[in-house]
């Protein structure tokens, strides 16, 4: 399998998504990116804090010729891949429901899938992920202190992460993971993505209303509940409210 | 002739790329839609002009339910 490596580039998602002749498995390495995207969110594209020096940043090209109703999960199988890689690393990482990878309130990691489709079938999906490895907490700007982290500052090492052995370790476990979903399903796999789950009795805020989060479905939705009952989540924004 | 483009998952509309009257290209995107953080566009599989939307941004779709009416150019 092909893994390019950058040491910039606008956005590896751009990169995965237009290579006609990319193949499953290609990935972009990047240590920088000047575009590099979040989700959208009411019309706008959030994009991602990448400070030079201290993040790295990959999409992994995948080719699973299925319907785009056949991946409802992947992105939650991915977070918790990318969670299980991370705790190799001695890093307390769990899966924020749906693709944020938290340690305690502070996000360290993100992962934004994105397909395209033809003839009413998946042409592509790419697997964005950015984490944050080297940041140091005077790197940060005011606003966004106190709700990211990185790897450096989880851990007591004295020098910086190698980067490039950060992505390669998490795209073998996302690549292992992402195989044996395509090979079954997403319940074949729940077990070990709420492994990752640490969302129970978090205040959340969503569309349908404010609740306490129950955990993660066995289709993969965020169940809350409020005084009025229970409701599950499978799209739109969630805020994790962090009061218990 | 006219065709009904459905959703192909189940989630939330994010953005509606056209507007009725339009004329667009095969491979053009109708809409992005958006589950569990996975954006997925519906893409036009032949060229087309737009006859009705039946959703708006920020709507909660399910797969199968249609959200556009065309006519084949």
């Amino acid at each position: 399998m092909d893994i390019h490596q950058l040491e910039s580039c606008t956005s590896t998602n751009d990169l995965a998504l237009n290579a006609v002749e990319g193949k499953n498995g290609e990935t972009w390495i990047a240590f920088a990116q000047t575009a590099g995207r979040g989700r959208r969110h009411k019309g706008v594209r959030r994009t991602w804090f990448s400070p030079p020096d201290s993040g790295v940043y990959f999409s992994i090209l995948l080719k699973p010729n299925c319907k785009p109703a056949q991946i409802s999960g992947l992105t939650l199988v991915v977070g918790a891949a990318l969670c299980e890689s991370l705790r190799s690393h001695e890093i307390d990482a769990w899966l924020k429901w749906p693709n944020d990878v938290f340690v305690g309130t502070k996000k360290l990691a993100g992962v934004l899938t994105e397909g395209s489709t033809s003839g009413g079938m998946l042409e592509r999906i790419v697997i964005g992920v950015g984490i944050n490895v080297n940041m140091s907490s005077d790197a940060i700007p005011d606003e966004l202190l106190g709700n990211v982290t990185s790897m450096l500052m989880e851990t007591d090492v004295p020098t910086s992460i190698d980067r490039l052995q950060v992505a390669l370790d998490a795209r073998r476990t996302i690549l292992e993971k992402c195989d044996l979903f395509f090979k079954k399903d997403f319940a074949s796999l729940y077990a070990y993505v709420v492994r990752y789950d640490e969302s129970k009795g978090i205040e959340v805020e969503t569309n349908n209303g404010v609740g306490r989060a129950v955990g993660i479905s066995p289709s993969g939705a965020l169940e809350v509940e409020n005084e009025e009952g229970m409701f599950s989540v499978n799209a739109g924004e969630v805020r994790f409210l962090f009061r218990r | 002739m006219a065709h009904e483009i459905k959703a192909h998952i189940t989630g939330t509309v994010w953005k509606i790329e056209v507007e009725v009257g339009e004329q667009i290209e095969e491979d053009d995107d109708f809409t992005i839609l958006e589950s569990m953080k996975m954006e997925m566009p519906i893409s036009a599989e032949f060229d087309c002009v737009i006859k009705e939307i039946l959703c708006k941004e920020e709507d909660k779709v399910e797969e199968g339910q249609v959200l556009f009416v065309v006519e084949e150019v």
